[in-house]
């Protein structure tokens, strides 16, 4: 099965990402995220209900860069019982 | 489908190729197992993003290599193709691959010393020293490891012993795992032996208040008769000097004997 994109599509997309054509994307790198760059829990849960992704991603059951880099420091910094 | 190698086939992968194909489907396996075991031990059940933008940059390198091979067009490539583009992406998979399995491992090692640490605090120490006398060394084992959470995170390339590293790593979250396993069957044991010194505790408790009561008796009693003595011995010294024979009284004559 071939999937092609219309002709429109194709202008759409090489003009916001600033290519001339779409196969030029092959070696362009998704961007990341960091507690700067972070997931927007608000704004993914707005689509929760539409979505049919993961379950888990839907009700919120994850750990956005900011929120795991603080439970990095909470634990890190629990003490043992000693 | 089965993809031959050799030349016969311009778009299929040679033997070499094929065999860093195998061992990416192989690390893939492995790091998807730690990524779901760190799911469940997660306390909330929780996904860590970064293990899946991991994943998802671990495809995204797989599905260079394989557009290169099947494209027509090859014009977008860059100056790099064929079995140089080949190495290139797939040693950058595996790195991303690895990276997901380290993230699943520093979650799973955090979630179960958070376990552990509130597993035992509802314990006092010397039930824990009695009933799990492990604890001590595991105690060593968490605190190195504490130290190492998200240090794989700073390297960005993939070292040459990554996979020594990666088996250390599952073998020292497996004891992890397995203490955590014995602390939850030791829960009865840890209860019975705190229900034990509570009322041990309490016994000695009573026992005190038993002799405190039984001092202050003894006590009240010396007093009561140091009382009684001291009142008596009071009284006679009293009575004594001043009994009549003692007194000096003035003589009176009386007028018939004049």
């Amino acid at each position: 099965m071939t999937i092609r994109v219309s002709e429109t599509t194709r202008n759409i997309v090489c003009k916001s990402l600033d290519i001339h054509r779409l196969s030029e994307v092959i070696d362009m790198s998704y961007g990341g995220f960091s507690t700067t760059a972070d997931v927007d829990r608000a704004k993914t849960g707005l689509y929760s209900d539409s979505n049919r992704g993961s379950v888990r991603l839907n009700t919120g059951r994850y750990y956005t860069a900011k929120e795991y880099e603080e439970r990095i420091n909470r634990i890190k910094n629990m003490k043992l019982p000693y | 489908m089965g993809i031959a190698p050799g030349k016969e086939n311009e778009n299929g992968f040679s033997k070499e190729e094929i065999a860093q194909l195998e061992g990416l489907a192989s690390l893939y396996m492995q790091a998807k197992s730690l990524i779901l075991y760190s799911e469940e031990v997660d306390p909330d059940y929780r996904s860590n993003l970064q293990t899946i933008k991991e994943l998802r940059d671990a495809f995204d390198h797989l599905m260079r290599i394989i557009v290169e091979r099947f494209s027509d067009d090859k014009s977008s490539l860059g100056d790099v193709s064929g079995t140089e583009y080949f190495q290139k992406n797939i040693q950058k998979s595996i790195g991303h691959v690895y990276r997901a399995a380290f993230d699943a491992l520093d979650g799973a090692v955090m979630s179960l010393r958070e376990k552990i640490i509130s597993g035992l605090d509802a314990f006092p120490l010397e039930a824990v020293k009695d009933i799990l006398p492990e604890y001590w060394d595991i105690r060593v084992k968490l605190e190195e490891l504490n130290e190492t959470i998200g240090d794989h995170r700073a390297r960005k390339d993939i070292g040459g012993n990554i996979g020594e590293t990666l088996d250390r790593f599952v073998k020292d979250v497996d004891i992890l795992k397995s203490f955590h396993k014995k602390l939850l069957s030791a829960g009865p044991a840890l209860e019975e032996y705190k229900e034990r010194k509570n009322q041990e505790g309490k016994k000695e408790k009573r026992s005190q208040v038993q002799i405190s009561v039984t001092n202050a008796i003894i006590g009240g009693i010396i007093c009561a008769l140091v009382g009684v003595i001291a009142t008596v011995a009071f009284n006679n010294y009293f009575q004594k000097t001043n009994a009549p024979d003692k007194q000096v009284l003035p003589q009176i004559s009386s007028p018939a004997t004049k």
